[in-house]
């Protein structure tokens, strides 16, 4: 190895870490608590994965001042009133601090400085007393109701009132109780224990409480509700974040491929393509993970496909790059790939397993159609990154470059795979909505935009039949039908209403900024290009 | 592939050909079609699946533009393909949508699709088609049928759809959709000086809102606006004192042990606690909110304006088992939230004086002897100030935070019925029909909710409109015995349902029990039940979609092909190659 490539595997291995977060009071076992198994909005999850999405929903992350989410939870719930004072709850909406007269600049209140804050208890009252649909709320209410429920959840916390972690002994399919409801003797006296150890800094104590706790209560669960495998795996998910790490690796394998066009290649290559398949192989690792937890294809709401559609780029792309040893599907992938699981960490998308509605369920074809169609999403991103390298060599090379025809090639076997699984993943759509509906074509928003991204990939390759448009025009023309493919995958959900509104979240109207970013980004790229190709067949004349 | 020409030498018939059958046209017809489906999505988004159906996907420009799709498609296939295995991929592919395209054509000529509602235990032969129609009949029997372009659910939206009764010498025009029709008390100057009203605007935080009042009619006597409680009330002599908050006395709870031998008293004010003994049981209750009207919204309670109908106070109990929040009513003291869910260890019992009740903050104007208008206020229960109204003079009240003025007064008025949508959902659709005469004249309009039938006479003669959909009769019955709605565990969310049918068929004479679940419809003579959804009551009201589509199995071979096609067109070319060459020197050798 050079010392390149022992730098990586060192900032690698680092990466690969993974564990507990540490703080706060010294020896107390939060694993343990963590794996308590939990009745929650309609699934049984480790209670790890309520403190996850509760304190990413107060504070909009789910690591607060450095903080597990579990250890954050247990102190919140023991020491309460510290916490009503503590800047927490997480504000974002500017016009809403610009309405409470709060700084630009403040991310987080207090509780107790929010309940306090005489324009937000005015504004609440507006809303309450108009009693109109919170879904139909304009914007700035809609923010305000956020905050309310933000600072209700935090109460909730207190004396852990809304840990829902006894089960209903009466009824199997019931709602859980809290702890602080619970008629059980022996929660109710290990409870007591948990609570009074942690405010004694008493660790050993709080352990020990905590081992009766899970005993007792695993004792009361019903065996077909909670699968004490699964809780397992889930925490482990959370834990291990293989979405992270496979990120990480595309991203070192992607330098690697740019650097072997440079450096001697055959080493570098071979690195890079090693790094690109461990990223693949953990990428597979976290899917498979997912899947075994939720019971279901990984592919049910938008973040899910944000992990799914890289997982396709890299799986079509490394397959032709063990083919044609050509450099440009794994440069491209492995970007692509890195820059969408970033990207899935950052936008406003809930990360966790929820349940599906009616028709999504225990459905064969909707599993096939979705997995196919987005594997279609998957090659036409490929081809988006691929006409983007295309376009990059031609005008860094002044559109001279030898490698121009191999990337042209590559480009369009990749358009062809987009043709065939968008083609049959719209026909399998229909075969799902004729199973569901009875109606195999209904001029859904979302199958219309399918066929409008195919219509699009054909477009390009009949024009490549009668050469009305050659390496640059396929290039630019890959680009332009991604953005069909880009309104289909994510647009449709947020700004069109139609059947598959359950497959993405709620519509809102307004246009989240990384959009406009893409947008100029795009002209730029387009119209960066166009000059240099006139520049070049202007020499090409002459 | 060989590029296209058309030299201007050819004659202008086999040009056109040409052309129709070039890959240029191909391409623009795909762009062209993106584009036009694209544009078809948003007006759909802002305009509903009705308008969207009838402006594009069941226009006439929109199935001659397919036509020229499936004509390029049919020339284009036809004219390239060569009988050698590589073309095979090509021409099943082709092939291919062009079979779909024969199944859309049948699916939209000769399918039905619609609904069937059964209720529990109830029978149907018969569905309602999807597409909403207006029904116009006259006496003699005449009748149009206009198709509605709006699907329920849309918004509030004008229309302009007509059809002509030649025979009853009228127009009828369909020229308004509202979701949530419903009919309000509104006030018509007028009557023999009954129900003095006034129209009215109050400023407070910078905004105005307009507002009536009415003596006499009920429910709009008072009205309650931010702070304010607002009341017109006919008095005869001086300004009547008011109501003060603090005459009737405290409203109080009162706790007591099931024998009824102890109990605890304690004044029913917001945040009121109090320690106490019980059964030999040491709890605290504490006050959390008095209501005079209380309402449940969902899960979040509410105190409704107006007169205090349904006095409530909620209330925790905090003991050695836990908090226990409950809630005690005035008029209904047997009903608790806890009931069946823990022991009760006493009894609630909540004493209200209506008095109590009154808002501390009230402008109450007076009608005095039918002659004058004049006001008293009271702030935080106090008195004021009173005097007379003068109409369009602001009145400054709570320290000027808020402003009245009276912008007209109404000696005597007639309340009528005016028709207001209430909301965007489609808690009532309706749409407006006008019947317009022939030769001029007064025309009758009529609002006509969805599945209702109204009569509307319009020249002496009476016509019945109908708006819903077409209904279809089917060969046999289908009866509901049992719905079953799964939820997810400790949740409200659905996760499954299903409908337990019996199916009787006298012509073929099957008479068994089914179910008919989420993904697995039933099939039966042609018709596919679906489980669409349910309508929740005491009892579960199914509701099932059904079809019926001949073009059912042209789609799905069309699709197969098209599958087949593209795999042998992008990854068996080099394969089929060979076998051409194969043939080829095969026909060489002979």
């Amino acid at each position: 190895m050079n010392s390149r490539s022992w730098l990586l595997s060192v900032s690698l291995a680092v990466a690969l870490l993974p564990g507990f977060v540490a703080g706060a009071p010294q020896g107390i076992d939060v694993g343990a608590v963590s794996r308590l198994p939990m009745l929650d909005n309609g699934r049984v999850k480790p209670f790890d994965t309520y403190a996850r999405e509760t304190v990413r929903f107060i504070t909009g992350g789910e690591v607060f001042q450095k903080r597990d989410p579990v250890e954050l939870l247990l102190e919140i719930a023991f020491d309460f009133n510290k916490w009503t004072d503590v800047p927490l709850v997480s504000i974002d909406f500017l016009p809403l601090k610009e309405k409470l007269g709060v700084k630009r600049e403040v991310k987080f209140l207090g509780a107790a400085e929010i309940v306090n804050n005489s324009k937000y208890q005015a504004l609440m009252d507006e809303i309450r007393k108009a009693g109109k649909d919170p879904d139909k709320l304009p914007r700035l209410e809609k923010e305000v109701v956020l905050l309310y429920h933000r600072v209700s959840v935090l109460e909730n916390q207190m004396e852990g009132q809304g840990w829902k972690l006894v089960p209903n002994e009466k009824d199997v399919t019931g709602a859980w109780l809290a702890l602080s409801d619970a008629s059980d003797e022996a929660v109710k006296k290990a409870f007591g224990a948990m609570t009074t150890a942690y405010r004694g800094n008493d660790a050993s104590g709080f352990n020990r409480a905590v081992g009766e706790l899970a005993a007792r209560l695993k004792a009361m669960t019903k065996t077909e509700l909670v699968n004490a495998t699964t809780i397992e795996r889930e925490v482990w998910y959370h834990r291990f974040r293989p979405f992270e790490k496979s990120s990480i690796l595309y991203v070192l394998a992607f330098l690697a491929f740019l650097m072997s066009s440079t450096v001697p290649p055959r080493r570098m290559y071979k690195l890079a393509v090693f790094l690109a398949l461990a990223g693949f192989g953990i990428h597979a690792y976290g899917i498979a993970l997912r899947s075994l937890i939720s019971g279901r294809a990984p592919v049910s709401n938008v973040y899910e496909t944000m992990l799914w559609v890289p997982f396709g780029i890299n799986l079509f792309a490394l397959t032709f790059e063990l083919v044609h040893r050509a450099r440009y599907f794994g440069l491209t992938a492995t970007f692509l790939g890195g820059a969408i699981l970033t990207l899935s960490d950052f936008v406003s998308l809930d990360p966790y397993v929820s349940p599906l509605v009616p028709v999504l369920r225990s459905n064969y074809w909707l599993i096939i159609h979705v997995l196919t169609i987005t594997l279609g999403y998957a090659a036409a991103t490929l081809c988006l990154g691929m006409g983007h390298l295309w376009l990059g060599v031609f005008v860094w090379n002044k559109g001279t470059a030898p490698s121009l025809k191999n990337i042209e090639k590559y480009l369009y076997q990749a358009i062809q795979v987009t043709v065939f699984f968008i083609g049959t993943g719209t026909i399998l759509g229909g075969v799902w909505a004729n199973q569901s509906w009875g109606r195999y074509w209904g001029w859904d928003p979302k199958e219309t935009w399918a066929l409008i991204s195919l219509l699009g990939y054909l477009a390009i390759t009949h024009a490549r039949i009668v050469n009305a448009i050659g390496g640059f025009g396929t290039a630019v023309a890959s680009i332009l039908a991604w953005q069909n493919v880009l309104f289909c995958w994510y647009g449709v959900n947020y700004f069109l209403v139609g059947l598959h509104s359950y497959a993405g979240g709620e519509t809102s109207a307004y246009v989240p900024w990384q959009v406009w970013v893409w947008t100029v980004f795009e002209g730029i790229v387009l119209f960066v290009s166009w000059t240099s190709y006139k520049a070049y067949l202007k020499r090409a004349q002459e | 592939m060989a590029s296209e020409q058309t030299p201007a030498t050819l004659p202008l018939s086999k040009r056109l050909f040409q052309f129709v059958c070039s890959i240029r046209f191909t391409i623009f017809l795909l762009v062209a079609l993106a584009i036009i489906l694209a544009v078809a999505t948003v007006i759909e988004s802002r305009e509903g699946t009705g308008a969207v159906q009838m402006k594009v996907y069941r226009a006439v420009w929109f199935n001659i533009f397919l036509g020229g799709f499936t004509l390029n498609l049919l020339g284009g296939t036809y004219k390239r393909f060569r009988w050698l295995w590589i073309y095979f991929g090509f021409g099943v592919t082709h092939l291919g949508v062009l079979t779909i395209l024969l199944g859309a054509f049948l699916t939209r000529n000769f399918g039905i699709e619609g609904q069937m509602t059964i209720p529990q235990d109830a029978t149907r032969e018969h569905f309602v088609g999807n597409d909403d129609k207006l029904s116009v009949t006259a006496p003699d029997g005449e009748n149009v049928s206009l198709f509605v372009p709006i699907d329920r659910g849309s918004k509030q939206k004008d229309l302009w759809v007509s059809a002509h009764l030649p025979k009853a010498g009228l127009t009828a025009v369909m020229d308004k959709y509202w979701p949530d029709l419903e009919f309000e008390q509104a006030i018509e100057p007028g009557g023999a000086g009954e129900n003095p009203a006034v129209e009215f605007v109050l400023t407070a935080m910078g905004s105005d809102v307009n507002g009536w009042l009415a003596a006499g009619v009920s429910g709009k006597e008072e009205i309650a606006m931010g702070p304010m409680t607002i009341r017109l009330a006919e008095a005869s002599g001086p300004i009547p004192a008011e109501l003060s908050a603090s005459a009737a006395g405290p409203n109080v709870l009162v706790l007591s042990d099931l024998a009824g031998k102890e109990s605890v008293e304690i004044t029913a004010t917001d945040g009121n606690s109090k320690e106490f003994t019980i059964g030999g049981k040491k709890l605290k209750v504490m006050i959390r909110q008095t209501f005079g009207n209380f309402s449940m919204d969902g899960k979040d309670f509410n105190d409704r304006p107006g007169a205090p109908e349904n006095p409530a106070v909620a209330y925790l109990v905090e003991g050695p088992d836990g908090k226990t929040p409950d809630i005690a009513f005035a008029n209904y003291p047997d009903f608790s939230l806890q009931h069946g869910k823990k022991q009760a260890l006493f009894k609630a019992r909540y004493h209200f004086k209506a008095g109590a009740h009154e808002p501390d903050n009230r402008l109450t104007l007076w009608w005095l002897d039918k002659k004058k208008l004049a006001y008293s206020v009271r702030v935080g229960g106090k008195p004021a100030g009173s005097g007379d109204v003068v109409e369009g003079k602001r009145l400054d009240l709570m320290n000027g935070r808020i402003g009245f003025t009276v912008k007209k007064l109404m000696k005597g008025t007639r309340v009528v019925q005016k028709a207001v949508n209430a909301s965007d959902e489609a808690r009532n659709p309706s749409i407006h029909v006008k019947l317009v005469p022939d030769a001029g004249g007064e025309g009758a309009g009529v609002w006509l909710p969805w599945g209702e039938q109204r009569e509307l006479s319009v020249n002496g003669k009476k016509l019945t409109l109908l708006y819903r959909g077409d209904r279809y009769d089917v060969p046999f019955s289908l009866k509901l015995l049992k719905f079953k709605e799964d939820k997810y565990p400790g949740s409200m969310q659905s996760a499954t349902y299903e409908s337990k049918v019996k199916l009787e068929d006298k012509e073929l004479g099957r008479n068994e029990e089914l179910v008919i679940s989420m993904n697995e419809p039933l099939l039966y003579r042609g018709y596919t039940f679906f489980q669409s959804s349910f309508i929740p009551g005491e009892s579960y009201t199914t509701v099932l979609s059904v079809s019926r589509d001949p073009g059912k199995w042209p789609t799905y071979i069309g699709y197969i092909l098209m599958t087949i096609g593209m795999l042998l067109m992008f990854y068996a070319k080099p394969f089929l190659a060979r076998w051409d060459q194969a043939r080829l020197k095969k026909e060489k050798a002979q």
